[in-house]
């Protein structure tokens, strides 16, 4: 009999395989379209997860977190349209740009609580997003085509589908683990202490606004990444990536999936993509049956899909006043 | 001294919160602060804790003057202040609960990457003060999953595991009664015979049982401060203050 930790590792390595062992998979049945969909589904992994670290785990409700990944995403685009050809150096930059960003917005938004703090990750999000409007000379409005991908080196050649491929699922493992790491820690625990109870946590001695602003930028480089990422992967950018729309859209894949739950972004990102694709080929309203379903989850289990399977064990559960160490 | 207070004084505009207020507490006593609505007794407790900035005086904690200390290192220091109501982290476990309150004072870093759950120093210790405040058989319990009176001992467990040397509370009456009020100040002087105890509070006969001296605030001065038969005795008490009460 394995235990509950090795069981879900067991779950993840599968699924992990299973994405590997994708791409041949879907070449052998003549559907490689669905390569591109699972690449998006990838990105939007990280963002989306990045976004739990937030908003999941440090309990606050950031409505410009599209900003971060649409600045990674032109950070990248523009430094291919300069010349920049290597990969690593595109990626730190956007890495750069997405965690300095972050780190500004969740400075000042930290200075104000509930529906201010709401206000203003929106106000700054929409100033990038007006910015890049703006910027005639990278677009404006049309958007920005990304004319090459740089290139990866080890004589891999980064254009080719299968390689991109595996390149995105490598960023989603790392990333993932990273988050695994960083929720699980010292930080992570004290983050998940200054949500639940802020002044509290200033009585027991934390600085408090640190823990946030850390979160913030840590999120923040995470979807610069996700933003190269998916810049690359459409060879395109336009400003709609930064619009408060696009954060809608990863808060309800956050709140689908599971907030605070490791496993939630990802989740949250695979099912409202696919259900994307499925129903916007059926119904050009497709949104009201993601919302219908949305309700749904959240009403059945507050944890999101994450927190379905618990909510089954849940039932068998012990009483709870039985608690004993592991 | 544990706590000097000299010429102490905050404004806010126009009111005058706390006028030249100098007190003293001696270590190991419990001292409780009283004063009717308005005299400035959560406003002193928000100078000492450091959540305010006095606008003049000096605050010395055991010989050491703390008025211009953030109030993390206040509560380096050991002086650690607890509120009117149970404030815990409710989707927490109570090992989790204690655990956040000890690593801060282990660890100097925010500790990004090693995993909590295998910092077995701050976990032992967190175990072993669940034992002390009667939780040890609740170690994975949610802190919302416990009962109200489970919930005030895990209370008074966070403010023990930040090691205070003196303890800041804030109305604990008001918050939950006075039996329960009772209890866990005993609760409390039961685990650290040593800890320094300021106890703010509205009501004057809650705190005539528990304290070792009485200091009566009233309009952000002090008014008397003694024993607690020298207070009730205290004709200018009396009349500022228990008679309007009607305490008998």
């Amino acid at each position: 009999m394995l235990t509950k930790k090795s069981q879900s590792a067991l779950v993840w390595i599968v699924l992990f395989v299973a994405l590997a062992c994708f791409p041949w998979l879907a070449t052998w049945a003549g559907q490689d379209f669905y390569i591109g969909v699972v690449i998006r589904i990838m990105i939007f992994a990280i963002v989306a997860s990045s976004l739990n670290l937030i908003l999941g785990y440090g309990g606050m409700v950031s409505f410009g977190h599209a900003a971060f990944f649409g600045l990674g995403a032109y950070a990248a685009s523009i430094a291919v349209v300069h010349g920049a050809n290597n990969v690593w150096l595109v990626w730190t930059l956007a890495a750069v740009v997405g965690g300095i960003s972050a780190l500004a917005v969740g400075f000042v938004a930290t200075r104000t609580r509930g529906a201010y703090f709401i206000m203003i990750t929106l106000a700054m999000g929409q100033l990038f997003y007006f910015l890049f409007v703006g910027l005639r000379q990278y677009g404006g409005d049309d958007g920005l085509r990304m004319p090459t991908r740089p290139a990866l080196g080890f004589g891999l050649d980064i254009a080719s589908e299968s390689v991109f491929y595996a390149v995105v699922l490598i960023w989603t493992l790392l990333m993932h683990l990273l988050l695994a790491r960083l929720v699980r820690s010292r930080f992570g625990l004290a983050l998940e202490a200054v949500r639940e109870n802020e002044s509290r946590m200033g009585a027991i001695g934390y600085s408090t606004r640190q823990y946030r602003v850390i979160a913030f930028a840590v999120a923040g480089v995470m979807a610069g990444v996700a933003g190269a990422l998916l810049a690359m992967h459409n060879q395109f950018v336009s400003p709609k990536m930064l619009h408060w729309s696009q954060s809608g859209t990863l808060m309800i894949m956050v709140a689908l999936g599971g907030m605070g739950r490791l496993h939630g972004g990802f989740l949250g990102a695979a099912v409202f993509l696919l259900l994307e694709e499925v129903l916007s080929s059926y119904f050009s309203y497709w949104h009201i049956f993601v919302g219908a379903i949305l309700l749904l989850v959240v009403m059945v289990s507050p944890d999101g899909l994450a927190g379905l399977g618990r909510l089954f064990k849940r039932k068998a559960a012990t009483p709870v006043d039985e608690g004993h160490a592991p | 001294m544990a706590l000097q207070i000299s010429g102490l004084g905050k404004r806010f505009g126009g009111l005058e919160a706390i006028r030249n207020l100098s007190l003293q507490i001696a270590p190991g006593t419990i001292h409780a602060l009283i004063g009717p609505n308005g005299a400035g007794k959560t406003t002193l407790i928000s100078l000492l804790s450091g959540f305010l900035a006095a606008d003049c005086g000096n605050i010395d904690f055991f010989g050491k003057p703390i008025q211009h200390r953030s109030q993390q290192e206040r509560v380096g220091a050991g002086l650690v202040r607890s509120f009117q109501i149970t404030s815990i982290f409710p989707s927490l476990t109570v090992l989790e609960n204690l655990q956040v309150s000890v690593q801060r004072r282990h660890h100097r870093g925010f500790g990004f990457l090693a995993a909590a759950a295998s910092d077995r120093r701050a976990r032992e210790e967190a175990a072993t003060l669940a034992d002390r405040v009667g939780l040890g058989r609740h170690l994975q319990s949610r802190g919302d999953a416990l009962s109200h009176g489970m919930r005030r001992r895990l209370d008074v467990g966070l403010s023990l595991a930040c090691a205070p040397r003196m303890l800041l509370m804030d109305e604990p009456m008001a918050g939950m009664g006075h039996d329960e009020a009772d209890e866990v100040v005993s609760l409390i002087r039961s685990l650290t015979p040593e800890l320094t105890i300021l106890l703010v509070e509205h009501d004057m006969d809650a705190v005539f049982a528990l304290a070792d001296r009485i200091t009566v605030l009233v309009l952000g001065a002090v008014l008397a401060s003694g024993t607690a038969q020298q207070i009730r005795d205290d004709p200018e008490v009396r009349a500022a203050y228990l008679g309007t009460e009607g305490a008998s």
